[in-house]
């Protein structure tokens, strides 16, 4: 799905992986090139029969396998970086692998370097507290710096011929990916203007990288975005929130390596290894709630959930069922600007790539005027919570007047709050505009500014505190 | 002891030039070949430049004035500007150096072995006129070079650097130079706070800025009481001595309001891909701003040709930001500064002139060109 390598704690950051956020009308090759079109739909979306694969074919492929053709020289690597933390380093890896942090990958090239590539982890695997969650979105990366800075700065490292090749192959598509994926608020997610400017320097028919944009180019200030958990994805027959991600969930998850691949003899060495990913991450659970629960008020709490939100969200349990049901963004009333974005007559140029492109082949796109329901398999460990990451806690899900206007996330995911579900963070009192300087302007989350707004969802409102504390005990279980 | 606010990582590369041993590779004028220490050597050193076990994050004084033997590398320098009583003005750079030579510790249990080396350089000159160096560098064994840290004093035969005891409220560093071409004996004081970059980075770092300076200095024969200002870094971490694939153009900026900047500019060899700068500013306040890539523009303004190895150095620049709140021309105090006997590179005194703030500031600084 996305990916961004970005060591959370090293100057280096090296995009990766990337969210497919098109939308385009296809069939199995069988489609002409240029016809495209939005889905105008909301509703239900139906299933589409997945191409099976391992998973645990997949996992290994995640860990092990390098997907993303280029990347930093090990040898300037090893000597511009630290020694990773303990908690950084994944025991199943491969002996190559086992040494590097676990959002990086060893890749060994044809002319005998080896590389650093990044790999899905970088955005999809987070901590909850001391614990590395495979799987749950990191919130906590760091989009704001000028991602080219560290790229060319790694040179200073790199000393022979071979290894400066494939450093500047790699910085120099770094230098041109780093204006469309610089954000103005830690923690907020790029990928989906990252993705419109890869599309844009790559011929969709060859794959063929371009330094010049082949199409015009995306904004430069990204819409934020919240990674979702990949345990979502067994029951969502959509990937993204848009639901533009129909069809082949493997081969729309393949846009992770657009970065590198730059042929279509490449692409499909990586789709072999997608097919056993997707169905890993299909196979995927959302992790049990590490506190205690009071089962009773739990118990009330679900008669209420399924009373007042299963019809969106679906039940849990046994008998567990998940609708699929997109809803326009003004009935949902979340912040509309990625809706409205997706579905612009000004975004088809990136319709149309995909649709001629080797991702399209078995995929399409229908990116809709609104927002899925998500499950809420796992919910309670996924602060912040709405597509743009724009409330910080549960409590602020279920009562639209607990949602601070200007906020301040914690710099690591270290404190949970288990009243409110969600990690302690600060009100400031004020927005960017008054910030202090540029460094507590990165950090003010500014729910005025747009893209960025909390509004909507105030289904919770009419509950009274009582009764959200008991959904939120419920929202505990699943 | 105040601290002064965090930097982050992205000027790590300001860093590591900053007060890296660049300055110590050379000698401006009278070169005296290096015995030892060669380009294969510092190749041989920079394949271990991986610390092998973190720094802690928090700097602690006066124990992170010393050596970080876990570091590969390390740098402590004071640049300053300084005053006789007569009125001439004579820039100060004094460097000491540390490169470890292996990977590990030495197994071998013999006062001759040593895992380390020292390296030490000074000069003083004035404007357009000759400098005056220092220069000497031994392996640690039998304790012709090293740090002392019960007494603070890292030093090289007989020059040395002694840091003060890490009285809260006052930094003070004594240099010592008894001998050779320029001795000199100036002590260093200040109760300014201590700027610190990001600790998470494999590089670390830490300034001192507005240093008081005080002592003698002795040129030709002429014994000199000397006053002034200087900056004092200290820089440890996998430095990259040899640059790589990179130009590198640093500047360390002392203006008259009181506050410093430290900026680097990096661009490949090859001429291929675009200059990316990183900086910061350390306020009169003590406080400390990042200057990002995109915040600062290092435009180089004129150019002096070396005819020794035809490098064309940028000796001339201009330092703005877009919105011109910090607009310095920079000019070196005499553009024939080249150095080729180890690594060829420029390095020296430079004077600033310009605004800060839309208010008149001048200036004293230093600046290398590296990688030519």
């Amino acid at each position: 799905m996305i990916g961004f390598t970005m060591t959370a704690r090293s100057n280096l950051w090296i995009p990766g992986i990337l969210l497919l956020t098109t939308a385009l009308i296809t069939g199995c090759n069988q489609k002409a090139p240029d016809s495209v079109a939005h889905s105008l739909a909301v509703g239900p979306v139906p299933a589409t029969i997945q191409r099976p694969g391992n998973p645990a074919a997949g996992y290994d492929a995640l860990v092990n396998q390098s997907y993303i053709s280029c990347g930093m020289p090990y040898s300037a690597f090893i000597k511009a970086t630290g020694p990773p933390s303990p908690r950084q380093l994944l025991s199943s890896r491969d002996s190559r692998n086992r040494g590097l942090p676990y959002m990086l990958t060893i890749r060994d090239t044809d002319d005998g370097v080896r590389l650093v590539t990044s790999n899905c982890l970088s955005c999809h695997a987070g901590y909850f507290e001391d614990k590395l969650i495979i799987g749950l979105g990191n919130e906590f990366l760091d989009f704001t710096r000028d991602a080219s800075v560290g790229a060319e700065q790694l040179g200073a490292y790199v000393t022979s011929k071979k290894d400066a090749l494939e450093w500047k192959k790699w910085a120099d598509r770094i230098a041109t990916i780093a204006p469309y994926m610089r954000t103005d608020t830690l923690g907020v997610n790029p990928a989906v203007n990252l993705t419109f400017a890869l599309m844009a320097h790559r011929n969709p028919v060859s794959l063929k990288w371009s330094d010049k944009a082949l199409i015009k180019p995306p904004g430069r200030k990204p819409l934020p975005v919240s990674v979702p958990p990949w345990w979502r994805m067994k029951k969502k027959n959509a990937l993204f929130y848009n639901t533009e991600g129909r069809g082949d969930h493997a081969r729309i998850m393949m846009l992770a390596a657009t970065l590198c691949t730059d042929s279509i003899e490449e692409a499909r060495a990586i789709d072999r290894l997608a097919i056993d990913m997707r169905a890993y991450l299909a196979s995927l659970k959302a992790p049990k709630y590490p506190y205690p629960v009071d089962s009773k008020l739990a118990a009330k709490g679900r008669t209420l959930f399924e009373q007042n939100c299963s019809f969106c969200h679906g039940t849990y349990g046994n008998d567990a069922s998940y609708p699929n049901l997109v809803f326009h963004h003004e009935e949902v009333g979340t912040d509309a600007e990625l809706a409205r974005l997706l579905t612009s007559e000004e975004n088809l140029r990136f319709v149309r790539w995909f649709n001629r492109s080797f991702f399209g082949e078995n995929s399409r796109g229908e990116a809709a005027p609104g927002y899925i329901a998500p499950p809420l398999d796992g919910v309670w460990a996924t602060a912040p919570y709405f597509h743009n990451g724009s409330v910080p806690s549960m409590e602020g899900v279920l009562n639209s007047e607990a949602r601070p206007k200007y906020w301040i996330p914690p710099e690591n995911p270290d404190r949970f709050n288990q009243k409110t579900l969600g990690w302690y963070y600060t009100e400031p009192g004020y927005g960017k505009e008054s910030a202090v300087n540029r460094g507590e302007k990165k950090r003010i989350y500014d729910t005025t500014i747009s893209g960025y707004s909390n509004t909507g969802h105030r289904y919770g409102d009419r509950f009274d505190q009582q009764q959200r504390a008991t959904l939120i005990e419920y929202i505990k279980t699943l | 002891m105040k601290r002064g606010t965090k930097l982050p990582l992205l000027l790590l590369l300001l860093v590591f030039l900053a007060g890296t041993g660049y300055y110590m590779l050379q000698t401006p004028q009278h070169p005296t070949k290096p015995q030892g220490i060669t380009i294969d050597s510092i190749l041989a050193s920079e394949q271990s430049l991986r610390p092998a076990v973190p720094s802690p994050e928090k700097l602690r004084f006066p124990l992170d004035h010393g050596v970080h033997a876990e570091s590969s590398g390390e740098t402590w320098r004071l640049i300053g500007k300084l005053k006789t009583e007569t009125g001439k003005h004579l820039a100060l750079e004094a460097t000491f150096v540390r490169l470890k030579l292996t990977a590990g510790q030495s197994e071998r249990q013999s006062a001759w072995t040593a895992g380390q080396v020292f390296l030490f350089s000074c000069r003083i000159m004035a404007a357009g006129a000759k400098p005056y160096s220092d220069r000497h560098q031994s392996r640690e064994a039998l304790g012709l070079a090293g740090y002392d840290s019960q007494n603070r004093k890292l030093w090289v035969y007989t020059r040395q650097m002694v840091f003060g005891d890490g009285n809260p409220d006052q930094f003070a560093i004594k240099l010592d130079v008894p001998d050779g071409t320029c001795p000199l004996s100036l002590e260093f004081f200040t109760s300014h706070s201590v700027a610190t970059p990001s600790s998470a980075a494999p590089i670390r770092y830490y300034a001192l800025n507005r240093m008081d300076a005080r002592g003698w200095v002795e040129i030709a024969g002429h014994k000199l009481s000397v006053s002034g200002q200087a900056y004092f870094d200290h820089t440890w971490g996998p430095l990259p001595a040899t640059g790589g694939q990179l130009v590198r153009n640093n500047f360390v900026l002392q203006l008259s309001d009181g506050s410093a900047i430290a900026l680097s500019q990096s661009r490949r060899r090859d001429g291929s891909g675009k200059p990316v700068n990183s900086g910061f500013v350390i306020q009169p306040d003590d406080n400390t701003m990042t200057l990002e890539h995109d915040g600062i523009e290092i435009l180089s303004d004129a150019y002096w040709t070396s005819s020794e190895s035809g490098i064309r150095y940028p000796v001339e620049w201009i330092i703005r930001t877009p919105n011109r709140s910090i607009l310095l021309a920079v000019k070196p105090w005499d553009e024939r500064l080249e150095t080729t006997d180890l690594l060829t590179n420029w390095s020296g005194p430079i004077s600033i002139s310009g605004k800060l703030g839309g208010k008149p500031v001048t200036g004293f600084g230093q600046m290398q060109l590296t990688g030519y």
